[in-house]
């Protein structure tokens, strides 16, 4: 009867152990999940950068065509108004016609100019004074120039507002040379509208290949730009415009925008969630586990106090009976958690005889087993007062009703006289013992009575047996012999074959009894007794 | 009619009638250990009230141990008369090594 304390230390270490592997895996669900959260969030992000900076940088390269294709109209109106001077050698004729032209193609001022040896002279002027001249550039420009055909492009000029100019120097023989100039945006900013082709760009133009603050042509808002940006720089005539942009507005879709923050989002819920999960259900193991463990303490309880219960009911030992040899078995069922109802007993008698009983109380439990222990020392009683079995049988059939107890027994009596060689045997509903000797293994012919506590129409009979020398009696209960699916007769039959076989001790004999019959785990309880003479 | 079914092949099958006004208990398959108790709830409607006869048909029923006996036994309270129609020759062997032939009244 191992104490049930004996398990229970290993099982608060296991219970520990599995709470610190349950603690590591939701830690490491955690840590995994939010890493990859992190790593995915990272590479949406990254792409969606991606796509904007590609799509900046086309845009930015469309604005800086847009504003290249515009410089190649300003270069023909210039070219035009050569021709036109050329042909007719007069500049008043340039005068008229450009002074049809100055507005509509944006320039404040148009000027003639006639070649010399070291570089131009003024013809004529359409519009405003050139600030080439208020600026006393005029010399240093014209000297530079080349009949490349290229558009020649001057540096900004500080005025209010400030003015680029342009000229037309191409390649021939025509002796004059067209310049003008445009006003740029006051303040050198621009608005442009949110619905025009750039609306969604903030962009700043410069003067040539780089973005520093005195070449600044005009921008839409603060210079320098921050942020995400992209520059482009377009040939414009002789010189270069640079232009940077950033973005007003994200350039990529929306989803594309949002999908980090979804990402993000998604990711940590998922994680927490699983987390959370797994803890809940960690939680709700580990529970079930303690419970279970609890029950099975529990029923290891009940198991050791039935089988205490049990033994405390039935005889310590066997007595010594002189010329006889005893055994005796109890096996619990394989449930073994309530106390069973069956039990022996023997009763030595002073004469030279001796009486055995082996009773079953149906049911279980407690009150089966106080029903048993009153029967069982009631019986010891009648036998000691010399009662013949059926008698015993009769006085017992009077402490027990089952219509107002709830149970009954059934009960085996035998009175054995040694030297006369003799069994005088009753049974209350009971299975009939076996009698083996040498020659023969049978279950006896005995009339049986209705159970204890059944009433019974007539009363026991005792039935008297001669037993040959050396022969075995054994008793036992219902839980010994019954099979699911084999008729009372084929249960017999297999324990008369196990009785035949020889066997040194009655003890032995019993051992392999209950071995052949149950395989050594009854699924009722199990009483057995063995009676030899020894000779 | 009150039918305890299990899974699969069903061990044990009760069902519940009457007969001239006498409830009539018709059990079928194996009533042993595992089924006593399925059984014993299985007929209890039939024994509301204390009927003063109960029929017990026992004919579709191919086995029984002491368990089933003990329920038998459990239907004679009350002074009941419990009459066991068409009992098996083995289930009949048994009645009669319990010493219960004359407990019940036995009809073939």
């Amino acid at each position: 009867m191992g104490g049930p304390e004996n398990g229970l230390s290993p099982t608060t270490s296991d219970r520990r152990r599995s709470r610190r592997t349950a603690r590591l895996g939701i830690v490491a669900i955690v840590v995994v999940g939010l890493g990859l959260t992190a790593l995915i969030t990272w590479a949406s992000s990254r792409a969606n950068e991606n796509s904007n900076a590609a799509l900046l940088k086309l845009e930015v390269r469309q604005v800086a065509g847009t504003l290249s294709a515009a410089l190649s109209s300003v270069q023909s109106e210039l070219s035009d108004a050569v021709n036109e001077a050329t042909a007719t050698h007069s500049d008043a004729a340039f005068n008229n016609f450009v002074a049809t032209r100055v507005n509509p193609f944006g320039f404040v001022s148009e000027s003639l100019w006639q070649r010399t040896p070291t570089g131009a002279q003024l013809v004529g002027v359409a519009g405003t004074q050139p600030e080439l001249i208020l600026d006393k550039q005029a010399p240093a420009f014209f000297s530079h120039l080349q009949q490349s055909g290229q558009l020649q492009v001057t540096k900004l000029f500080p005025s209010h507002p400030p003015r680029i100019g342009y000229a037309d120097d191409p390649p021939g023989t025509s002796p004059y040379i067209v310049y003008a100039e445009s006003d740029l945006p006051a303040n050198h900013r621009v608005v442009v509208p949110a619905n025009s082709a750039f609306g969604q760009l903030s962009y700043a133009l410069y003067l040539g290949p780089y973005a520093t603050p005195p070449t600044l042509i005009a921008s839409t808002g603060p210079t320098p730009i921050h942020g995400l940006q992209a520059q482009s720089s377009v040939a414009f005539g002789n010189a270069t415009l640079t232009v940077v942009a950033t973005p007003r507005t994200r350039l990529s879709s929306t989803l594309s925008g949002d999908l980090p923050w979804i990402v993000l989002g998604a990711g940590v819920f998922i994680t927490l969630a699983s987390a959370i999960t797994l803890e809940y259900v960690g939680r709700r193991r580990r529970h079930a586990e303690e419970l279970a463990s609890e029950l099975h303490q529990l029923h290891a309880e009940q198991r050791s106090i039935a089988t205490t219960l049990q033994h405390a009911l039935l005889p310590e030992s066997v007595p010594d009976a002189e010329g006889l040899e005893l055994a005796a078995r109890y096996l619990p069922g394989a449930d073994g958690v309530e106390v069973g109802g069956d039990w022996y007993d023997f009763v030595p008698l002073s004469d030279d005889r001796l009486v055995f009983v082996v009773g079953d109380v149906s049911g279980r439990g407690v009150r089966a087993a106080s029903v048993m222990a009153s029967l069982r020392f009631a019986g010891h009683a009648f036998a000691m007062e010399g009662h013949p079995p059926h008698e015993v049988l009769e006085r017992l059939r009077s402490l027990l009703d089952v219509d107002t107890d709830g149970y009954f027994a059934t009960v085996v009596c035998g009175r054995i006289d040694v030297a006369r060689h003799e069994l005088e045997i009753a049974t209350a509903g009971h299975p009939p013992p076996v009698l083996c000797s040498a020659q023969s293994s049978a279950v006896l012919q005995v009339s049986p009575s209705t159970p204890i506590g059944v009433p019974s129409p007539a009363a026991a009979t005792s039935t008297v047996v001669p037993v040959p020398a050396h022969s075995t009696i054994l008793a036992y209960t219902d839980g010994l012999i019954e099979r699911r699916g084999e008729t009372l007769d084929e249960s017999f039959e297999r324990l008369e074959r196990s009785a035949a076989q020889s066997s040194e001790t009655v003890d032995g004999l019993l051992s392999s009894i209950v071995s052949d019959l149950t395989e050594g785990s009854p699924s009722d309880d199990v009483a057995l007794i063995g009676i030899r003479w020894l000779n | 009619m009150a039918e305890l079914n299990t899974p699969q092949t069903p061990p044990l099958r009760v069902e519940l009638g009457r007969d001239d006004g006498v409830p009539v208990i018709q059990m079928a398959g194996e009533l042993d250990l595992s089924t006593a108790d399925t059984a014993r709830l299985a007929m209890a409607p039939a024994l509301e009230g204390s009927p003063p006869r109960v029929i017990l048909d026992l004919g579709g029923l191919a086995f029984m141990d002491s368990s089933g006996i003990a329920l038998l036994v459990s239907l004679t309270q009350a002074e009941t008369v419990v009459e066991i129609r068409k009992p098996s020759r083995s289930i009949r062997r048994l009645l009669e090594v319990t010493g219960l032939t004359d407990t019940f009244r036995i009809v073939d």
